[in-house]
């Protein structure tokens, strides 16, 4: 039984990096640049996390805490993997700022399996996927 | 042996609600004999049992009157799980029920006006609506009145679940409008301020869009939030041919720069060689191409400036090597053919992206993987060029 992602109800989600951003972003310590102004701020895309496999245990209500990540799921489906990724800036025009990169973070897979005997969907194993998701943050520009 | 009993109980049942005066005016109509029998019928007809059990509590006592007092306002000890099941039980069973006997009509806005400005009630309706095929292009009017002040930003606003239950209601109604042939009701929608509400709109509209056609709505789709480019590349990624839908999310991201990796995941899971197919096309065409960009980026005094080039150059490969990964991992895992990638370490000039098939061949868990990584990583003229 497949299920569209809009169906899952919902991801509580604990993130730390958009934290981390919402501090960062134009902190008033950081020492900003000097020379031509690109025109460049940054905007937070959120972290998300799509099933990319479900079906298999229907009964399967889960609770799976770990790695920042809480997860709630109110359907009788158990996901066999979640696909993580993490909050990661977007640059996008913006007059008189530029941006200094800070870090890049990895999205994360999660497996699942059917734990029949329990009739749960118990977590099995995490991977880190190798793309990165950079963290910029901005900074006004001096002339 | 058990219908005899329901069928007779269930009569009794109605013939008390006879007697006795119904829990509301505006939603119960005092059915007359004929409409009794029918009642019974349907009731009879309803497969699922909860649903059965829901729609006759509510019509012998004032259920219906309570449950709609219970939504407008949180109270502890509320069983909300309940509150839900019972109000899914109401939506499928009284759509069921002849009119006049019960006034759906009455029912629906009864438990709308019941949410407006309240989350409580909201939440409960809204989970409860899903899925459930229950409104058509009429209540459009009743469903634009729970409109919350915000959409895209609901949580910051505090009407999260009332911006759900709108999109879930919207969900429902745009698709039969079109299908009942009033898509000019839905038209208007491609442009409203609400990136969630547009796509809505766009997928009950274009629901069976060609690949060829769909790529003219390239820059609506550029206008769509994150979440929402997120949403149709998966729905693309699901509902396509595999190397078709490839195609498409291909052209998506080198247009937008969008990081839709769960969409090629979903793609690399159900056939893994249209990924591997995109990688053969990603590498032959870039690295012919690449070299001056990359080497600019490289030769920049910016590190910033510079990661930011090397990352939008590298953003479909990324992603494109993550999706194969993913397939070959889990429970479904499939048999990856490692070659390509290993080119990709070997030649790729973008330094991001030849250590991410370095790490990607390091942590593919198959000794093959390691025993080419650690070949790469030996050869004299191996460089991964800093920036």
């Amino acid at each position: 039984m497949k299920k569209s992602t809009h169906l899952v109800p919902l991801l509580i989600g604990a993130f730390c990096a958009p934290l981390a951003a919402a501090t960062l972003l134009q902190s008033p310590g950081s020492t900003p640049p000097a020379g031509k102004c690109p025109d460049m701020g940054v905007q937070m895309v959120d972290a998300t996390f799509t099933p990319t496999q479900m079906a298999a245990c229907e009964f399967g209500f889960l609770h799976y805490e770990g790695f920042g990540l809480d997860l709630t799921w109110e359907d009788p489906v158990c996901p066999l993997s979640v696909i993580w990724e993490p909050a990661y800036s977007s640059v996008v025009a913006k007059p008189n700022m530029t941006v200094k990169h800070v870090d890049n973070s990895h999205a994360r897979m999660f497996e699942f399996v059917c734990d029949k005997d329990e009739e749960v969907c118990r977590h099995s194993a995490s991977h880190e996927l190798p793309g990165f998701y950079p963290f910029y943050i901005e900074l006004p520009c001096v002339y | 042996m058990r219908l005899l009993i329901i069928i007779p109980a269930l009569g009794c049942v109605f013939a008390m609600c006879l007697f006795k005066k119904p829990p509301s005016a505006e939603n119960i109509i005092a059915p007359n004999a004929s409409t009794q029998q029918n009642i019974v019928h349907r009731i009879n007809a309803i497969r699922v049992p909860i649903t059965r059990e829901a729609v006759v509590s509510s019509l012998k006592s004032d259920g219906l009157m309570m449950f709609l007092q219970q939504l407008q306002g949180a109270k502890a000890g509320m069983d909300t799980a309940a509150l839900k099941s019972q109000c899914r039980a109401y939506l499928v069973g009284f759509k069921q029920l002849p009119h006049p006997a019960h006034s759906w009509s009455a029912f629906l806005h009864d438990l709308f006006a019941s949410c407006i400005d309240n989350e409580f009630a909201a939440e409960i309706v809204a989970m409860a609506l899903l899925g459930q095929n229950v409104l058509d292009e009429e209540d459009l009017p009743m469903v634009l009145d729970v409109r919350p002040i915000n959409i895209d930003n609901a949580a910051t606003h505090r009407c999260r679940w009332q911006a759900m239950l709108f999109i879930h209601a919207l969900s429902i109604v745009f698709p039969t409008a079109v299908v009942n042939g009033h898509s000019e009701l839905v038209l208007p929608f491609l442009d409203d301020s609400s990136s969630q509400v547009r796509y809505t709109a766009f997928t009950a509209l274009y629901p069976n869009q060609s690949a060829s056609k769909f790529l003219a709505f390239s820059d609506f789709y550029g206008n769509l939030a994150h979440s929402e480019q997120k949403l149709l590349a998966e729905k693309i990624a699901e509902n396509y041919p595999a190397h078709e839908a490839a195609q498409i999310l291909k052209t998506l991201v080198n247009q937008h720069k969008v990081q839709i990796l769960g969409a090629f995941c979903k793609i690399a899971q159900r056939d893994h060689s249209a990924i591997e197919l995109l990688l053969y096309a990603e590498f032959d065409i870039f690295t012919s191409e690449q070299h001056s960009a990359v080497n600019e980026a490289l030769a920049s005094r910016s590190r910033t400036t510079t990661m930011l080039e090397l990352s939008n150059e590298g953003i479909l490969r990324q992603q494109l090597l993550n999706a194969y990964f993913v397939s070959g991992a889990g429970e479904n895992a499939q048999v990856l053919n490692l070659s390509v990638v290993e080119w990709i370490a070997r030649l790729d000039n973008n330094p991001l992206i030849k250590q991410q098939a370095i790490d990607f061949l390091l942590s593919i868990s198959q000794e093959e993987g390691e025993a080419i990584a650690n070949s790469i990583m030996g050869e004299k003229d191996f460089i991964i060029k800093h920036f």
